[in-house]
Formats: C-alpha cells, sequence, structure tokens
C-alpha cells in the first residue's frame, strides 16, 4: 500500500486565528496525522535592522518596540545595554532598578496574553477576558512612566527618558497585591480542568538533545530540563542583587511549558516586589556629557549643556569602534543585540537574535505524528509574536 | 576599546582550537567581557563539529549566525559571526570568519551538526546573499517570492519602491528602481 496517494497538502494561515499573526504553515496530513509541517514566515519583514544602519543610535531605539509588540521595554533594554557596553557607560543603581522592574513587568504582559490566547486556541474562552483584565494595570504603569501603553520605549541609553512618575509606587503596590489571588483563580480554572490536560500533556514533546540541537532558549527549553537563563548565566542590569529561581520542567511538553511559565510569573512578582523595597534615590541617568542629554535645568542656565544638548539631538553622539553582542533574557528566550560601530554615530550593522523566529524551527519536531488538533497547540505553546519572527 | 585577560577557560579553548587547526585560527580578541576567534572560512565545518562534540570544548547551544558586509574591504567582505555557547560551562565564544567580494560568494554548512543552523544560514543568505554548501534547503526565508537583490549589503540602497506582491510565483514582482 502506498500513502502518496493518502496524503494532502493543506495550507494553514496567513490569515488563520490561532497562527497568532500572519504566519503560514503548510502541514502534510496523512488523515488527520501530520507528516511534516513548514512554517513560511516573512509577511511582516519590514527590515527594521537594514533601517537602523541609516538611523542616529537614539533613533534606531524606537523601532526596536516594534519587534516583539508584546515586550516592548525588554527589546528596549537589550539595545540600549549593548550601546552603553560599546561607549563603556556605567548607569546609576535607580536606574537598574527601575529597568529591572519595568521588565519584570513586561515578561508578566507577555505570559499574560500568552496564556489567554493559549487557552483560547485550546477552547477556554473565559481566561482570554480575565488575562486582559489584569493586563491592563501593567499597561497602565506603561502609560504612566511613557505616556504610550504598548510603544513605551521608556529606556535611554543611559538611563531612562525621564524620572519615575509620583504614583508609580502606588500602582505597582496594586499589582502586588492582585496578581497572587489571580494567578490562583488562573490556576483553578486549568491547572487541574480534564480538558487542559488531555490537550497539553504529552503532546509536542522535545528532550533536552533536541532542544539544544535546535538553539532553542527561554521557557521552551526550561521545559526539558535544561537549567539555563540568561539572567542567572551572565546577569545584566543588577540582577545578580536578586533572589529569584529558575523553574525547569521534565518531560518537554505543552503541559510542562504552562507550567514553567506560570512558575515564571510568580518569580517575576517576586523580583519586582524586591526591586521596588529596594529602589534606591538618586539621578534617573548616567552622567556622560556628549552621550546622555544633560538635565533641562542645566540647558536653560549653562551655555555647555545647551551646546551639547543641541549636538546630541542634530549630530548624535559617536560610539567607539567595535562589536558587542549582549544577550538578555525576553519573555520569549534569549534575545541578543549584535551592534558593529564603525565609530559613527550611526550603527554599521544592528544584528537582533530573535528568540521567536528561532523556537519556531521547532514546530516540524514538535508536531510530526501527531494531529492536526496538536498543531495549534503546539504553535500556541512556543509562544510566538510574528513582528519579532520577521522583522 | 578596553581589552581584558584571557580567562583560563577561554584560553583553554584558543589552545585546544590551535593544537586541532594550527594557522587556519588566525587570531583571537577580547573586548570588554566578549571573546572572539578569527578562523579561516576553509575550516568552519570541521571547527563546528569540533566544537560540539570533543570534550575540551562542548560548546552545545548555537546561539546565532550573523553576517556584516563591509563594502570597502573586497578581500575580506562578508563577515560571518559564529555564536556558541556552552550551557555546562557558561561560556560564549564568537567564531568569525570572512569570505572574499566575489558573483557567488560561499562557505559550507554547519547545519549537519546544528540543525539550530538551518534557518538562521537561510537568513544569511536571504539578506546578505552568502551561499551555504550542504545546506539541505537553502531558500529566501523573509523575503518575497522572486525578489531580487540582497537587502543587508551595503550597496543595496534603502528606498527602492515597494515591490508589488504578487501571488502568481510564475510571475513575479517586478522591483523598480
Amino acid at each position: 500500500m502506498t500513502t502518496a496517494a493518502k496524503t494532502m497538502t493543506l495550507n494553514m494561515g496567513p490569515q488563520h486565528p490561532a497562527t497568532h499573526g500572519v504566519l503560514r504553515v503548510v502541514l502534510e496530513l496523512d488523515g488527520e496525522t501530520v507528516l511534516s509541517a513548514t512554517p513560511y514566515v516573512g509577511y511582516l519583514h519590514t527590515g527594521i535592522e537594514k533601517n537602523a544602519e541609516d538611523k542616529l543610535y537614539y533613533k534606531a531605539l524606537p523601532m526596536t518596540d516594534r519587534m516583539d509588540y508584546l515586550a516592548p521595554m525588554s527589546n528596549n533594554l537589550g539595545y540600549v545595554l549593548t550601546v552603553e557596553k560599546l561607549l563603556g557607560i556605567e548607569v546609576p543603581e535607580k536606574v537598574k532598578f527601575a529597568r529591572v522592574l519595568l521588565t519584570e513587568l513586561t515578561r508578566l504582559n507577555s505570559h499574560l496574553v500568552w496564556l489567554g490566547t493559549h487557552a483560547l486556541d485550546i477552547g477556554a474562552m473565559s481566561m482570554l477576558l480575565y488575562t486582559f483584565r489584569e493586563r491592563e494595570m501593567i499597561l497602565g504603569v506603561y502609560e504612566a512612566v511613557s505616556g504610550q501603553r504598548m510603544m513605551s520605549t521608556y529606556f535611554r541609553v543611559g538611563g531612562l527618558a525621564w524620572d519615575l512618575p509620583l504614583d508609580f509606587d502606588e500602582r505597582v503596590k496594586e499589582i502586588l497585591k492582585v496578581f497572587p489571588v489571580k494567578m490562583h483563580e488562573y490556576e483553578d480554572l486549568l491547572s487541574n480542568n480534564r480538558i487542559w490536560i488531555k490537550r497539553l500533556t504529552d503532546v509536542g514533546n522535545l528532550t533536552a538533545q533536541e532542544a539544544t540541537d535546535l538553539s532553542l532558549t527561554g521557557p521552551l527549553l526550561r521545559s526539558t530540563g535544561v537549567k539555563y537563563d540568561v539572567r542567572k548565566a551572565r546577569p545584566y542590569s543588577g540582577y545578580e542583587k536578586f533572589d529569584f529561581d529558575i523553574p525547569v520542567g521534565k518531560n518537554g511538553d505543552c503541559y510542562d511549558r504552562y507550567l514553567v511559565r506560570m512558575e515564571e510569573m510568580r518569580q517575576s512578582l517576586r523580583i519586582v516586589k524586591q526591586a521596588l523595597d529596594g529602589m534606591p534615590e538618586g539621578p534617573y541617568k548616567a552622567h556622560a556629557p556628549g552621550v546622555v542629554l544633560p538635565p533641562k535645568k542645566d540647558v536653560l542656565s549653562q551655555m555647555e549643556a545647551l551646546i551639547f544638548h543641541f549636538k546630541i539631538i542634530t549630530e548624535g553622539f559617536k560610539v567607539p569602534a567595535g562589536s558587542y553582542y549582549h544577550p538578555i533574557e525576553s519573555p520569549k528566550g534569549e534575545l541578543g543585540y549584535y551592534i558593529v560601530s564603525d565609530g559613527s554615530t550611526k550603527p554599521y550593522r544592528m544584528r537582533v537574535r530573535p528568540p521567536s523566529l528561532i523556537n519556531l524551527k521547532a514546530l516540524n519536531t514538535m508536531v510530526t505524528g501527531r494531529l492536526i488538533a496538536d498543531v495549534i497547540t503546539c504553535i500556541g505553546s512556543i509562544d510566538i509574536v510574528l513582528g519579532e519572527v520577521d522583522r | 576599546m578596553v581589552h581584558a585577560e584571557l580567562t583560563t577557560e577561554e584560553s583553554g579553548i584558543l589552545q585546544a582550537l590551535t593544537d586541532q587547526f594550527g594557522d587556519a585560527i588566525t587570531g583571537h580578541e577580547k573586548f570588554a567581557d566578549q571573546f572572539s576567534i578569527f578562523v579561516e572560512r576553509a575550516i568552519i565545518f570541521e571547527l563546528a563539529r569540533f566544537m560540539k562534540e570533543e570534550e575540551t570544548t562542548g560548546f552545545d547551544l548555537l546561539s546565532d549566525i550573523c553576517g556584516v558586509d563591509w563594502i570597502k574591504q573586497p578581500e575580506r567582505r562578508f563577515e560571518i559571526v559564529y555564536n556558541f555557547y556552552s550551557i555546562k560551562k557558561n561560556l560564549r565564544v564568537l567564531i568569525r570568519t570572512t569570505i572574499p567580494d566575489s558573483d557567488k560568494p560561499s562557505i559550507r554548512s554547519i547545519e549537519p551538526v546544528y540543525s539550530g543552523a538551518d534557518w538562521m544560514e537561510r537568513e544569511v543568505y536571504d539578506m546578505l546573499g552568502v551561499e551555504f554548501e550542504g545546506h539541505p534547503d537553502l531558500r529566501r526565508i523573509l523575503t518575497p517570492d522572486g525578489f531580487e537583490g540582497w537587502p543587508h549589503r551595503k550597496d543595496f540602497p534603502l528606498t527602492y519602491e515597494a515591490p508589488r506582491f504578487s501571488y502568481n510565483k510564475d510571475n513575479p514582482p517586478e522591483i523598480i528602481k
């Protein structure tokens, strides 16, 4: 009997509600069993890396928000840390704490959207409404610090755009109070739900060997039991001062990924609490004449500050020649920026290591030999953002 | 630029690679905490295998592959940067190699060693036009079907008129200069 006559090619996407954006997957099917899945990406390609080569360093920053639009602060953080490393700038303690606090809120934001949409794909519709309700509070913090709810661009090379708002503490305390209760509610709805367990357990299994071979990072890698987290392996922005654990899974299936991400949200709340309690007083940007804008009151009263302000805005700042790769742990995995400078005011080359794109490669391994309904589960549990896949 | 001393582990890796490949290792650089080794492009496949399988090296995760276009230096125009990471040793090494300018720049694919290299190499090919010999499925990944030119080359202008998209593969979109 030949199977060739029985196989069917099915095109899923690009406009499919469960592909989380414009992802197209070509499935080779034998009945309901998937023989292979080939993702086609690039529908959102906007050439962010190429565009950055023609922009001043501070003008390339807002484009990074548009990649992983669910985690804008993480993208900003990776970029500013890489440029700061090339410049050799050390930022004040307060900036480090504020950055850690806000990127951990970003992780919560990203994981909440993941949880809501993943559950929606599987049929637990109410989760989406609950997670988006809680996400509002985090977007409220973004709006308070930067004026924008999604594309915040709050971090700057050498510090923050401006000081934290007066009601910042109050807003974050509210999140810390509400979230642990809500987390219990989510887990009540899902963790022991029979449908949820059946749809997720032993679906999309990966072994540790497969995961490292495929260069996977983030919750996808940790669910297979490999304890690799950039925050611990190579602490940046003062992460070494915080006390938190790295949750790892055992089986590397979709259910373990769910558990890992839920525990990560708890750990993020722990970090947020420590960062808020230990937030030091001090300036919100580094003192680096010619690179970081001087304080406004100096610009209005001192000739030199005015000149620096004018020169930074019109000409930008020069970055010493060299190249540097800086990874950070974004909600999706290892997000790295490789910036090559030729000593001018624009990046010669900016390469972004997109965790979503590299993790998406695992889809074929995860779904081969499984049923077509599991493809949706697996795409959901990889947690991709197509803005970052295509850049 | 701050040049720092090599750590014991880093000099161990450098020593192991020099013992194995001799003159093909052309130099190294340490910038802040980033360690790079410069190599000849001919050995890249053997080197990837050595990096992954030897006990002394043990780089289990290929973090990234990226290409840089140095248009003003034709003899070393395309720089390919391989980013290896060892989870066990918590050590990151950038392997950097160059390809001279030609009509058809090419380098050996390391996909048979690290399967994660598949899409990374496709992206470098798509953006820079460097071909990876031995890659099982070297197609464009981000740009549309029938796209012409290599966007990340420095002689590719930033402002073409937008390509007209077409779903007909036999009649690919025409890019207006």
